[in-house]
């Protein structure tokens, strides 16, 4: 997984529409006491702390290592966006919806040129 | 007549006259609690409708950047009813039965209106469907959000 491919792409989808905070680097934002990839938050006024969405990245192995984290995620504020491989949605979805973690998702695939394609949901 | 009489005759007078000087001052105590509980209510609800007000803005603010509808404006509008559910029983000291009447049909529309955005707001899918329904949402809200204005000035 690229995860720095995907939130490229995710930035270039969206910064027109929110502020994209890339959270991967070394200076992260806690939101609900974890770290999501990304943090989307209200453009406009600025400066304004309204989170709106926060993004996971998952690579598709060991979901369920992560439960607790989305869970976490998923309460607070900020609508949760879990992305996964395509391959991987549906049993991603099963298991939010069997933890009871709050949450959208969204499928990425990568071409073989290593474009990113996500789907929203 | 007898001293005695005019004595027994004073006496009951006085004693009708506390009984009805109390009665009236109960009575006239009543009225003025009910009017205060009256002001009080109208405050209540005026603050509420306010924030209400507030509310529907910042989400149609966020709406207009973003073009996205968040569903954690929608979750404050459901909690901030709180003046409503709690002083429903007691609007009936509303005089104006037809202002108590738009009152009760306002959050009525407002929380099935909020009831009808579940699951379907707060996402970033980019499908037409999508689309139609926040914007239909922003329209229904704004609506709410004039209602409450004109709701609010008739309590004020």
């Amino acid at each position: 997984m690229n995860k720095a491919a995907i939130i490229a792409q995710i930035e270039q989808e969206f910064s027109q529409r929110f502020r994209v905070i890339d959270n991967t680097g070394t200076d992260k934002k806690v939101v609900a006491g974890q770290f999501p990839d990304v943090i989307m938050m209200r453009p406009e006024p600025p400066p304004n702390s309204d989170i709106l969405f926060v993004m996971k990245i998952e690579s598709g192995e060991n979901l369920v290592d992560s439960v607790a984290e989305w869970k976490e995620l998923g309460s607070g504020s900020g609508v949760l966006y879990i992305i996964v491989p395509d391959h991987r949605l549906d049993l991603t979805k099963k298991l939010a919806s069997a933890t009871n973690v709050r949450a959208r998702f969204a499928a990425y695939t990568t071409a073989k040129d290593g474009t990113v394609t996500i789907r929203y949901e | 007549m007898s001293d005695l009489t005019l004595v027994a005759i004073g006496a009951i007078l006085g004693a009708i006259l506390a009984i009805v000087g109390g009665y009236v001052g109960d009575e006239v105590r009543a009225w003025r609690e009910r009017g205060r509980e009256r002001k009080s209510i109208k405050i209540c609800l005026s603050d509420e409708l306010h924030d209400i007000e507030t509310t529907i803005g910042s989400m149609h603010q966020v709406w207009e950047s973003a073009q996205l509808f968040h569903p954690s404006y929608v979750t404050d509008l459901i909690g901030g009813t709180s003046s409503y559910d709690t002083l429903r029983p007691r609007l009936f000291l509303i005089k104006d039965q037809k202002l108590r009447k738009e009152i009760g049909d306002f959050y009525k529309k407002l929380k099935d209106t909020a009831r009808k955005t579940e699951g379907k707001i707060g996402t970033l899918a980019q499908t037409q469907e999508a689309a139609a329904d926040q914007s239909g949402f922003d329209s229904s809200f704004q609506t709410l959000a004039g209602e409450a204005k004109t709701l609010r000035e008739k309590l004020e």
